[in-house]
């Protein structure tokens, strides 16, 4: 057993070499990390958990969302060319509802996440966007990279303007979505398709 | 293992990604992409170039809508009542052995994409979780030395020597693929023990996929769920998701 000790030893210390340091933080990190920091207080917050908590849980989250995400941003770049033939209102409209999916969607899926680790592993940046490498250790023995990428906003914000989960992009994954829908039939068929799964 | 079934894309989701090699040139690339406005770029042509191709879709929604329903029917029941009986714990434990079981796979296309890191990262957790990790049972390569798995396979080896993913394929059982993916599934079966297990019983072998599939199924009830809901079009979203993930793991 003790020599099991001392190779495990010798291992992790030839690993621990090769292993990464964390990226220094700066402003888009920072600010990510607070926004997440604070999701995480509510998410653990045990006055806000169970059901009949879920409506107040869930409304200070999705708070919290606006203050980080650009939904117009990610409507836009989800939309792509289609964008260009919308008129204000029309832009208006699919913002809405597009935000409101992707609220949905991203409370629901973290809202099981509690005990979970968030390594913040490297930044990108450049002059008004930047990539925010992260790695979700669940309790659950996965590992699942997470990638935030940023706009920068006068006033030095940093917005959340695309998610990239193990490598899939969440605007090029609608994008995709979106344009086969709207090669096939109409914007108003899509935006009735969006109403449906948010209701 | 590299390949997957409706039940379970978000096994995809549960590997990970390589972290230290991406070159931050690379990255910058993605960002110059997006950097400049909509207007200046042609969307459709970028589309054009990132998407899979998928010549027998008809057959694909054919095979995908059978999954859905082998899904529904069959693995999510079975993964329930399964779930029912053994702990989350002891679930975690059989898919972790059956992930460090497995390292011959990811150990060797390292090796023949000449990433010694992750090779060595590779050999460095097996060795701690056969003997720490009382036989693959517990990881605590990573749990304690945040050493983390290296997703390779041999899809990746021959992305990595420039072969393209052919054409878009959902496999029956198996769920989304390529051309390269299928080829790398099958040659990674030399490489999975669990293939040698039962060298003249081929139904066990069968049977011993099936428990993992119905073991890891357990762990991620509500993925797939989520995913229909979110999705305009299902069939799309895991063909552009398969895609996507992929190249990003060739990438790497």
């Amino acid at each position: 057993m003790q020599r099991i000790g001392r190779m495990t030893l010798i291992i992790i210390a030839l690993t621990t070499l090769f292993s990464q340091s964390l990226a220094d933080a700066s402003e888009p990190t920072d600010q990510l990390k607070a926004t997440i920091d604070e999701v995480v207080t509510i998410l653990r917050d045990p006055s806000l958990e169970g059901a009949e908590m879920a409506d107040q849980r869930r409304a200070r989250l999705r708070k919290k969302m606006k203050e980080r995400f650009t939904f117009a941003e990610m409507a836009k770049r989800s939309l792509g060319k289609h964008w260009r033939e919308m008129n204000s209102d029309e832009r208006e409209e699919f913002t809405t509802i597009f935000a409101r999916l992707i609220e949905n969607s991203y409370i629901g899926k973290i809202e099981g996440y509690t005990d979970e680790k968030v390594l913040y592993e490297k930044e990108m940046l450049r002059k008004r966007t930047a990539i925010v490498k992260t790695k979700i250790i669940t309790k659950q023995g996965t590992d699942i990279p997470l990638d935030y990428r940023l706009i920068n906003r006068k006033g030095g914000e940093w917005m959340v303007y695309d998610v990239v989960i193990e490598g899939v992009s969440l605007v090029r994954n609608y994008r995709t979505q979106f344009s086969k829908a709207l090669r096939s039939s109409s914007y108003e068929d899509l935006v009735e398709k969006l109403k449906s799964k948010i209701e | 293992m590299s390949t997957l079934t409706c039940g379970t894309e978000t096994e995809y989701i549960e590997g990970r990604m390589a972290l230290a090699q991406t070159e931050v040139a690379d990255q910058n690339e993605v960002v110059d992409a997006f950097d400049d406005d909509l207007d200046e770029f042609d969307d459709e042509f970028e589309e054009e170039v990132r998407t899979i191709a998928d010549p027998i879709e008809p057959f694909n929604r054919a095979m995908f809508h059978f999954n859905d329903k082998l899904y529904f029917w069959l693995l999510k029941p079975a993964a329930r009542g399964y779930g029912f009986i053994v702990p989350e714990k002891g679930r975690v434990g059989v898919r972790r052995f059956f992930s460090n079981i497995t390292t011959p796979i990811r150990f060797a296309n390292a090796l023949l994409q000449f990433k010694f890191k992750y090779a060595g990262t590779e050999l460095s957790r097996f060795l701690i979780n056969t003997t720490v990790g009382v036989a693959g049972f517990m990881d605590p390569a990573r749990d304690r030395w945040n050493i983390y798995k290296q997703r390779e396979d041999f899809g990746q080896t021959l992305g990595h020597y420039g072969a393209g993913p052919g054409f878009f394929i959902t496999w029956p059982f198996l769920g989304p693929s390529s051309i390269r993916g299928t080829i790398g599934y099958v040659g990674d079966l030399f490489l999975d023990p669990t293939t040698y297990l039962f060298p003249n019983e081929r139904l066990a072998t069968v049977g011993v996929e099936a428990y993992e599939r119905v073991n890891s199924t357990s762990l991620e009830i509500g993925v797939y769920e989520d995913m229909k809901r979110d999705a305009i079009d299902p069939y799309t979203f895991i063909r552009d998701a398969y895609h996507q993930h992929r190249e990003k793991l060739v990438e790497e």
